[in-house]
C-alpha cells in the first residue's frame, strides 16, 4: 500500500499565479559566480605564494650554511707580550 | 517538455548552458524556460504554492551552484533540474511519512480515456483513479508521474530517478499490468 496522500479535484495554477514567484535578479546576486578569470587569478595568486614561501625557505637554509665560521681567537693573555719584559 | 525533444533543442541548450558556466547571467533563459514546469511538479507535490515557489527557488540555486559539475547525457537539462526538484521535495518530506500527489482535473481526464470511462464523470473518474494509484509502490507512483503527467520518456526518467532505463520500463509495465487487473476487477459487477 502506498504511502502517498492522494488529492484530486484541483485546479491548476494560471501561468501567471506561478509567474509571480519567478524571480532570477534575487536569485542571482545570492551565489554571484566566480568566473574564469577569478579563478585563474586565484590560482596564480596561490602559485605565487607558494613560491614566495619556498624562496624564503632556500634563502634562510642558504644562508646558515653559507655563514663563516667563527673567528678562532687565540688564548693569549692581553699582559702576555708584557710578561718577557 | 515533452517527448519530441530533439537533439537540436538539446544542442541548444548544451550552448545555453556553456555561456552560464562562464557567467551565471546567462542561466537567466534556462530559468525562464524551465521555472514554470519545475514549480507545477512541485506544486503537485506538495499541494502548497507558498512552499513550492521556495523549491522551486531552491532546485534553481543548486542547479546554479553545481553548474560546473552538470555534463549533457543525451537527455534534456530540465531532466537534471527534476533530479534536483525530486530530491529536494524528498527532503521536504523527510520528517513527513505521507507524501502528497495533487492532480488536476485535466491531468485526471488526460489519463482516464479508456471506452469504460467514456461515460463517467469527474468525479467518478476521480475515484477511479485514487483506487488505482492507492494501490501502487511510492516508486510506482513515481514512475508513473514523470511518464504520464511530466510527459517524460524513459532515458528522462532513468536519469531523473537515477535508476538503469530497462528498469524503470520494467516497473512501469509491470505497474500498468497491475492497474489494469485492478481496474477490471473494479468494473466486475460485485466491486463495491
Amino acid at each position: 500500500m502506498t504511502r502517498y496522500d492522494i488529492r484530486l479535484r484541483r485546479k491548476a495554477l494560471s501561468k501567471g499565479q506561478i509567474e509571480r514567484h519567478m524571480d532570477f535578479k534575487g536569485l542571482y546576486p545570492k551565489e554571484p559566480k566566480e568566473g574564469n578569470r577569478g579563478r585563474w587569478f586565484r590560482i596564480m595568486a596561490i602559485v605565487l605564494a607558494s613560491l614566495a614561501i619556498a624562496a624564503m625557505i632556500y634563502a634562510g637554509v642558504k644562508r646558515i650554511q653559507d655563514k663563516p665560521a667563527p673567528v678562532q681567537y687565540d688564548e693569549t693573555d692581553i699582559f702576555d707580550e708584557f710578561k718577557t719584559e | 517538455m515533452n517527448n519530441n525533444t530533439n537533439q537540436t533543442e538539446i544542442e541548444d541548450e548544451a550552448k545555453m548552458i556553456a555561456k552560464a558556466k562562464q557567467d551565471l547571467q546567462f542561466f537567466e533563459p534556462v530559468y525562464n524556460k524551465y521555472y514554470e514546469p519545475i514549480f507545477r511538479y512541485i506544486y503537485r507535490k506538495t499541494d502548497n504554492e507558498d512552499a513550492a515557489a521556495d523549491l522551486t527557488s531552491r532546485v534553481f540555486m543548486n542547479a546554479m551552484n553545481s553548474l560546473d559539475q552538470f555534463e549533457f547525457r543525451g537527455v534534456p537539462f530540465g531532466a537534471w533540474l527534476y533530479r534536483i526538484a525530486t530530491n529536494e521535495t524528498n527532503k521536504h518530506y523527510r520528517e513527513n511519512k505521507k507524501r502528497l500527489l495533487t492532480l488536476e482535473d485535466h491531468k485526471v481526464n488526460l489519463v482516464m480515456t479508456c471506452s469504460e470511462l467514456d461515460d463517467a464523470d469527474m468525479e467518478q473518474k476521480q475515484k477511479v483513479l485514487t483506487d488505482l494509484i492507492g494501490e501502487l509502490e511510492e516508486e510506482e507512483i513515481r514512475i508513473l508521474e514523470l511518464k504520464f503527467f511530466e510527459i517524460k520518456n524513459f532515458k528522462e526518467i532513468a536519469f531523473i530517478l537515477d535508476k538503469k532505463e530497462s528498469a524503470v520500463k520494467m516497473k512501469m509495465y509491470r505497474s500498468l499490468n497491475k492497474l489494469k487487473e485492478r481496474f477490471e476487477n473494479m468494473n466486475r459487477p460485485n466491486y463495491d
